[in-house]
């Protein structure tokens, strides 16, 4: 597939059998793909080192951490805002391209759903990890108590976790919708009683009947209306987190739609990556095209140009309020303990990415998926720097401290990486990794010269 | 094809899923009320002590001010347990043989104290003095309950922390004059009484409900 | 009256009786009726450990709030976990269950008393500050006084006697002496030899003059690790008679040092440190303003005070003395090549000459008597003899007893038949060259008597426990000579024998109580019909009236110079200068946590003695902090970290004595480097280095600060007096401007107080007793030295350090921070769980049992003075366990997972005002006072009501000097600072020191 016209979004000998054919067939009939069975292996082992990274976490304390006073946030941190960044994407896609009608979000909205459903877990865990005493997290809760308590709603972290709760609990929603023709159909081909069932269930008596159609339509239109919403603020309640605070660093307020256009970037480049790499596991090249590929290209390009104008404002409020400490701030960014990471994120946010404007980098998989990679790494690099750079050196000279991860702190970090591609790869041979229903439909409204 | 579900299976589903809600909601109601109940506040409660001492016959019976024994109450955070001699200064002479008193005659002759359990029994942050209450018109029974009427002594307010902040917040009602402060079975004062005690104790609620005012 | 009582035996744990709440009086009674005190005779040998096994019913609350995931549902619906409470069988008179009370008594540091006043909760000491009434301490209280509180209950104190190393009991000693007293009667003590610590006792003097005179022909030897024989010895050269001198610094406007570290680390520094920083009041412009000049061999809280400081290498400073008095046209030979330049020599001596009969010149103990005799003799030309300096006979009533080096030689000369040490460690702190470790096992009959069972006794073939200061019945003379009691505030935790009761052993073999032998000495020293009136007295007031010797009247022999060694030519050669730790002194404390973790001035390194060099020697090796180096001197050789010190001279490394112990315990086991294996006998402070080689090893060194220039922030405001006085409001920075917003401000409820605190940091030197009174005043966690290099520290208060200027010639300034308590405080509105809240009379509270740990509120302090409980650093299983015995019961024990900070101790502001209350009475100025502020030598914190207007604290703030750090972050702190003045020569040129 070297051609650089882009491809159809669709083959011409595709059609609603075939497609389904194709796609039921990946879980029903046909034996997982080895190289499946080695990522689930691999997956696994990660996933139980992250557990038992949480047990000795649970049992020593925080301390564990390479944290300490002034940089008293750490990976926890960082990884919350990583993996709600890489949600997010997967919300939108699904949402905002189902609104405006993209036909080229069928074949990759339910990927994308999946993922941001998996990363919000992993992105939930974290908080709690996070927290000195986890076992008395539900205080944040407004429940009552014999205390006569009540949460502080001043707090952004008690908004957070609601955002972050309601976030959740959407994208359940959101996804289940959005199987539910899926699992009809798959109950329905399948042979084995034991597969009958189990679809059957989850298919809660779908019987694609008009009325069911309509309302999962409407249903579905009315999750997709809330969902941009809720992406904008979920992210744009995290980075008040940071925002609200009068650290050097933290206190920009730049924060929300900077970090916005930062969770998009990075969720893109993830779909991108799984696209990429589903498409090829499960030789799906002619239902994920070269096309497809090309237009997440273009929405990380978009999204990272705004990351990079976002940095661009951070230095030059710095630079312009004329606050020493701000202005240190960059200084020791550029030139500190922690300088690597910046310029590390620098060259991965804003000048790799400059490749995605020439159309042989968007449409060649490898390209993008390499870019993918990097444009994920430079993302964490810039929560990282962010959470560290900033209190490391803040007001006082004499509290001045750098704080270094510890293995646990990247134990538990590559562990989430595990749990994710772990759920990941249990899904897709449980449900089609492709929308059945939005690929008929989009066969069905297909037009002669497409 | 068959059928794999009777239509019947639609409602079973319904059910399911209404159960599950109906658990949570349930489940969450009645962790809160465990949270308040007595079996967890210890309201009621009636720790066995090592003598069946009766606050009903030394209190209601003979009328014993409740600063005899408890001495430091007025001057400390602790209201002071009285020590054995304390009890054989009559018991020398009354129930010189009686057998519920053994214990205390043996903590005399070995020198070693009675272990008696506690009633009101406060999380160990929380940093009551008594000194302060019955010193600004809070009365022994506005906490203790009537112990003139406790055979046995047990615990009377669930001493919870809402329980306190009630009457830190509005303490007008259960204040008392200062030679009422023992007395058992006060009458409540009405609302010019208590907008005097206000004032003969100066009391500022609004700064009662601080933190500090209990946990250091 | 009570603080006399003396509890017997059979009750050890009757005082503990009584107490509410946190449940301590209950463990010490379960400790007397436990196993290891129940087997064996009462009292017998209780395993040293016990005290760490206790529970405490409080922490044991506080760890299942925080224990785990596991007990997360368990805790929220728990209910109280049941509780004895137990009354006491007859309660001691006048004492209230649930009050502290106080009791005079004194701390002998260095042998030298410190009067104190420990605070006991049913007979339990749990905290001492100073004694106001005592001339030693005047109600301040250092580190090292404050943490014996702590070693009182240091479970590797000797709990035994031990013959041989296993137990057994002082009635088979007091069998042995029997037998030996006989043999040494026989040959009048021929072959006995005794080794004692500088004593200044007076009763404890008596006794062994007593003993001198029972048997004449046995030789006593006095060995003081931190050799002040020069002291007496220059002090002989120029007057006849060995004399310690006792400054005035109340007097003088113009002070010298010749290497002293008069402020922190010389006997009186306390009272010398009250008297000089009283003299450098900026504000009351009629008085003078007294001005220091340091030269100084290694950088000193005293060099970082001074005007004007020059540092050279320790040999070097005879040879600057010389110049000055030569400059001053006293007979002195000239040293070969001159170290001070003619500028600064010049604008010093006209300074000198200016102030005469004002100015005064403190020679430092470690320096040659030389230096002293040069100093006495410049003084006297200053006319400052008998008025800014005094002369009296020596407190250390042993101090001509010839120094271990002659014991030594009596050893290897085989003459010494049976060796007493009393309460000294000479194994460890014997010279290297000495070699005292092998000769103390050629003595046929060791007998040792101390607090540990240290590296001496371990060689002994018998130990004895000696009492500690608070468990012990005894009396001490302080720097000046003033006698002051020592009583005991708790019946002895394990074995222990006071001095007079081993020295009454040694003479009669008998077991006395420790009461009667001390009031049979004093009973003589005053009429018998008063004393017992007398003796209340003195034991309630803590110090012994008119009890200092009258100063003697000395007049400089003319001689005095021709004494004098030949000037020795400065030898470029690398030096190594040993110095007392600040904390550990000569290694007696190494055990104690607190001393442990304090933060050493300038460096503030803590858990090791670092090799201080010079940036410009670190360079030249390639060097930098943490770097392992190996020393070798003529004597030995020892590796040590790398500290690069800017000041410190360029061709001298400084190593701590005090560390590297063996057999301390398990706190301070193997804690840094053991500077005696280097020292040699004939030079004990400095010594050449034959060579410093790098081993490219590397530690990260426990340090508190990591960054050491401002960075030009504005945090400290500084100026000159001249400066000052033209232009008074220097320090009045233009205020933030207007915020666009409503201003949420303190609370709107009415306050009756508004508590507010005041630092002066022109009186601040950096000395670290306040952090070390926070420490002991707030249940503060000793963490260990692998935590405070992660930056986990918790002290609450921290004296930051900056240096300015060159890097040879660095300016010093210190800044204590303690919680500002904003009244906009950036950390209370972040507190999902609203943990932290503003109380009405402006506190920032911190509650402990609401609090989740997510850490906002540190982040979002500009200030950075809150501190996490990262790891359990409390119960039993932590890496160093609380002793909940030496705990404050008033203050919660943080629980794993909670952050803490300064309370502006609201403790005690609670009980002042409750009983403010109780009584019907204002709130008198000064009722409360913080732990900070009342261990403070200089007085430097202020601290009280703000809303009244003719408080300190707002007297203080009214000051033109007075300034908010970081007020432009709107947070309006209520802990404020007053601008530091200096009072530089204007002669000393630009480019001087």
């Amino acid at each position: 597939m070297t051609d650089a016209r882009p491809q159809a979004l669709l083959p011409r000998d595709l059609d609603h059998t075939s497609v389904t054919d194709r796609v039921t067939g990946l879980i029903l009939e046909a034996p997982a793909p080895r190289p499946w069975w080695w990522a689930l292996g691999f997956s696994l082992g990660l996933t139980l080192m992250f557990l038992l990274g949480l047990g000795y976490l649970l049992k020593a304390g925080v301390g564990i951490f390479g944290i300490n006073i002034p940089v008293a946030w750490g990976f926890p941190i960082v990884n919350t805002i990583w993996w709600i960044g890489i949600a997010h994407a997967g919300t939108l896609i699904s949402a905002v391209l189902l609104l405006t009608r993209q036909p080229w979000r069928a074949s990759i909205n339910r990927l994308a759903e999946a993922m941001a459903m998996f990363a919000i877990l992993c992105a939930g865990l974290y908080p709690i990890m996070h927290l000195g005493r986890p076992a008395f997290a539900y205080y944040l809760l407004p429940y009552p108590d014999t205390l006569g308590l009540w949460p502080q709603w001043r707090s952004p972290l008690v908004w957070d976790f609601f955002a972050i709760a309601t976030y959740l609990v959407f994208t359940v929603c959101f996804l289940y919708l959005s199987l539910l023709p899926d699992f009809a159909t798959l109950r329905d081909r399948a042979k084995r009683k034991g597969a009958q069932l189990f679809y059957a269930v989850l298919a809660l008596g779908w019987r694609n009947s008009a009325r069911h159609w309509a309302r999962y339509e409407s249903a579905n239109r009315v999750l997709a209306l809330v969902a941009a919403p809720i992406v904008v603020s979920v992210t744009g309640i995290i980075s008040l987190d940071l925002a609200i605070s009068i650290v050097p660093g933290y206190h920009f307020t730049i924060f929300p739609p900077y970090f916005v256009a930062g969770a998009l970037f990075s969720g893109f480049a993830t779909v991108a990556l799984l696209a990429v790499t589903m498409r090829s596991l499960f030789r799906l090249r002619d239902l994920i095209t070269l096309r497809h590929l090309d237009y997440l290209g273009r929405m990380m390009l978009l999204f990272a140009l705004i990351v990079a104008y976002s940095y661009s404002q951070e230095i030059f409020t710095a630079w312009y309020s004329g606050e020493v400490s701000y202005r240190h701030l960059y200084i020791d960014r550029w030139t500190g303990p922690y300088a690597p990471a910046w310029w590390a994120m620098f060259i991965c946010n804003v000048m790799l990415v400059q490749l995605l404007w020439l159309r042989r980098v968007r449409t060649s998989p490898t390209a993008l998926v390499l870019l993918a990679i990097t444009s994920n790494i430079g993302m964490w690099l810039e929560r990282f720097q962010i959470v560290f750079t900033s209190t490391h050196a803040d007001y006082m000279p004499s509290a001045w401290d750098t704080a270094w991860p510890t293995l646990w702190d990247w134990l538990l970090y590559a562990g989430s990486l595990g749990l994710f591609t772990l759920l990941l790869l249990i899904f897709v041979r449980v449900a089609p990794v492709i929308s059945l229903h939005d690929m008929r439909s989009l066969i069905h409204r297909r037009r002669p010269n497409d | 094809m068959a059928q794999l579900f009777r239509p019947r299976a639609n409602a079973i589903v319904r059910l399911v899923m209404a159960a599950f809600f109906a658990t949570t909601l349930i489940g969450a109601c009645f962790a809160i009320a465990l949270n308040h109940s007595p079996y967890l506040t210890g309201v009621g409660s009636t720790p066995e002590q090592p003598v069946p001492f009766s606050h009903k016959h030394h209190v209601g019976g003979l009328g014993i001010d409740c600063r005899y024994c408890h001495t430091s109450v007025e001057q400390s955070t602790f209201a002071g347990l009285p020590d054995t001699r304390t009890c054989m200064t009559c018991h020398s002479q009354l129930w010189t043989n009686a057998e519920m008193l053994e214990p205390v005659r043996e903590s005399l002759k070995r020198d070693e104290p009675l272990r008696w359990q506690r009633v009101h029994n406060l999380a160990d942050y929380v940093y009551f003095d008594h000194r302060a209450h019955v010193t600004n018109g809070v009365g022994c029974e506005s906490c203790h309950g009537r112990v003139d009427k406790m055979p046995l002594t047990s615990q009377r307010a669930p001493l919870t922390m809402q329980w306190c902040l009630d009457c830190h917040r509005s303490p007008a009602p259960h204040l008392r004059g200062a030679e009422a402060i023992t007395a058992m079975g006060h009458p409540p004062p009405d609302s010019t009484t208590q907008r005097q005690l206000m004032q003969q104790f100066d009391i500022e609620p609004e700064r009662m409900s601080e933190c500090d005012v209990c946990h250091r | 009256m009570s603080s006399v009582k003396y509890w017997d035996k059979s009750s050890l744990e009757e005082p503990l009786y009584g107490k509410h709440g946190t449940g301590y009086w209950r463990t010490l009674n379960e400790l007397a009726e436990s196993a290891e005190c129940g087997e064996q005779p009462p009292g017998e040998f209780p395993d040293p450990e016990y005290l760490q096994r206790l529970p405490v019913s409080r922490r044991r609350v506080l760890q299942l709030l925080g224990a785990s995931m596991a007990l997360a549902g368990a805790t929220a619906c728990k209910r109280q976990s049941p509780e004895d409470i137990v009354p006491y069988v007859q309660r001691p008179e006048q004492q209230v269950p649930g009050r502290a009370e106080y009791y005079a008594t004194s701390i002998p540091i260095d042998g030298f008393a410190h009067g104190v006043l420990a605070e006991s909760h049913e007979g339990r000491p749990t905290k001492l500050e100073g004694n106001p009434d005592h001339p030693a301490t005047l109600g301040a209280c250092d580190a090292v006084a404050q943490a014996a509180v702590l070693s009182l209950y240091d479970p590797d104190r000797s709990p035994a006697v031990r013959r041989e190393g296993t137990i057994t009991s002082y009635g088979a000693l007091l069998e042995t002496l029997h037998q030996r007293q006989q043999q040494w009667d026989a040959e009048q003590g021929r072959g006995l030899c005794f080794l004692s610590r500088p004593v200044t006792s007076p009763s404890e003097l008596a006794a062994m003059e007593h003993l001198r005179r029972r048997w004449p022909k046995a030789q006593w030897f006095m060995h003081d690790p931190l050799d002040r024989s020069a002291t007496y010895e220059g002090v002989k050269q120029c007057f006849g008679s060995p004399l310690e001198p006792v400054y005035q610094f109340g007097r003088a406007d113009l002070v010298l040092s010749l290497d002293a570290n008069f402020l922190q680390s010389q006997p009186g520094a306390l009272r010398y440190a009250r008297d000089f920083m009283a003299r450098r009041k900026p504000e009351n412009s009629n008085a003078s303003f007294a001005r220091l000049y340091a030269i100084e061999s290694t950088p000193t809280v005293t060099g970082a005070v001074a005007e004007h400081r020059y540092g050279m290498p320790f040999p070097q400073v005879e040879a600057a003395s010389r110049q000055i008095a030569q400059a001053m046209g006293l007979a002195v030979k000239a040293p070969p090549q001159p170290v001070l330049t003619d500028r600064w020599l010049q604008a010093l001596v006209e300074d000198l000459e200016h102030h005469k009969g004002a100015a005064l010149v403190v020679p430092g103990d470690q320096q040659p008597a030389s230096v002293h005799a040069i100093a006495h003799a410049i003084n006297a030309a200053l006319g400052a003899t008998h008025t800014l300096v005094e002369y009296i006979p020596p407190a250390i009533g042993n101090h001509s007893d010839p120094p271990l080096a002659s014991l030594a030689e009596a050893v290897s000369g085989a003459e010494v038949e049976s060796l007493v040490v009393l309460g000294s460690n000479p194994v460890y702190t014997g010279a290297a060259d000495l070699d005292f470790r092998h000769l103390y096992q050629r003595v046929p009959w060791r007998l040792h008597w101390g607090e540990y069972n240290d590296e001496t006794g371990q060689l002994s073939h018998w130990h004895v426990p000696a009492t500690h200061p608070l468990e012990a019945w005894g009396d001490a003379r302080a720097y000046d000579g003033t006698a002051s009691l020592v009583q005991p505030l708790i019946q002895p935790l394990h074995e222990g024998k006071t001095a007079l009761q081993l020295l009454a052993a040694l003479s009669q073999a008998t077991d006395e109580r420790p009461r009667e032998l001390l009031q049979e000495y004093w009973r003589q020293q005053s009429e018998s019909e008063t004393f017992e009136h007398n003796w209340r007295r003195w034991l309630h007031g803590g110090v012994i009236p008119d009890s200092a010797p009258t100063p003697v009247s000395v007049s400089l022999r003319a001689s005095w110079s021709r004494r004098l060694p030949e000037p020795s030519p400065g030898a470029e050669a690398l030096i190594l200068q040993l110095q007392p730790d600040v904390a550990l002194r000569d290694g007696h404390y190494a055990n104690n946590g607190w001393l442990q973790e304090m933060p050493r001035p300038i460096t503030t390194l803590t858990w090791d003695n670092a090799a201080l060099l010079s940036p410009q020697l670190a360079k030249r090796y390639k060097l930098k902090d943490g770097d392992i180096i190996a020393l070798t001197t003529a004597v030995g050789r020892a590796e040590a970290p790398v500290y690069v010190l800017p000041g410190q001279p360029e061709h001298a490394v400084t190593l701590a004595l005090g560390y590297g112990r063996t057999y301390a315990g398990r706190v301070g086991n193997a804690v840094g480097t053991n500077a005696y294996t280097l020292r040699p006998s004939n030079e004990p402070w400095a010594t050449t280095l034959e060579a410093l080689t790098p081993t490219g090893e590397h530690r990260t060194l426990a340090l508190i600060q990591n960054h050491h220039s401002i960075e030009g922030r504005d945090l400290i405001r500084a100026t000159t007096l001249e400066d000052y006085r033209a232009n008074p409001d220097f320090a009045q920075h233009p205020a933030p401007s207007k915020s666009l917003y409503p201003e949420p401000g303190p609370p709107q409820r009415q306050a009756e107080h508004a508590w507010g605190m005041a630092i002066d940091l022109s009186a601040c030197i950096g000395c670290n007793a306040c952090v070390t009174a926070c420490q002991a005043e707030n249940n503060i966690p000793v963490v260990g030295a692998e935590e405070v290099a992660r930056g986990h520290d918790m002290h609450w208060l921290r004296v930051d350090r900056y240096f300015s200027g060159s890097p040879d010639k660095p300016d010093m300034v210190f800044q204590p921070v303690p919680c500002m308590h904003c009244e906009n405080a950036p950390c209370e509105p972040v507190c999902p769980v609203g943990a932290t809240q503003h109380s009405a009379d402006g506190l920032n509270q911190m509650v402990y049992q609401r609090c989740v740990g997510t850490r906002y509120c540190s982040q979002n302090c500009p200030y950075k003075v809150r501190r996490f409980n990262w790891f359990d650093y409390t119960s039993a299983r932590a890496r160093h366990p609380a002793r909940p015995a030496v705990q404050n019961p008033d203050v919660t024990v943080r629980s794993r997972g909670v952050m803490e900070k300064c309370t502006y101790c609201v403790q005690r502001l609670n009980e002042a005002t409750s009983n403010a209350e109780a009584e019907n009475r204002p709130l008198a100025d000064g009722e409360v006072r913080t732990a900070c502020q009342q261990s403070c030598p200089t007085r430097a914190i202020s601290f009280g009501d703000i809303a009244d207007r003719h408080s300190q604290v707002s007297e203080w703030k009214s000051s033109p000097l007075n300034y908010g750090m970081l007020e432009h972050l709107n947070t309006r702190p209520r802990t404020t600072y007053l601008a530091a003045v200096r009072h530089p020569n204007p002669a000393m040129g630009e480019g001087e020191p």
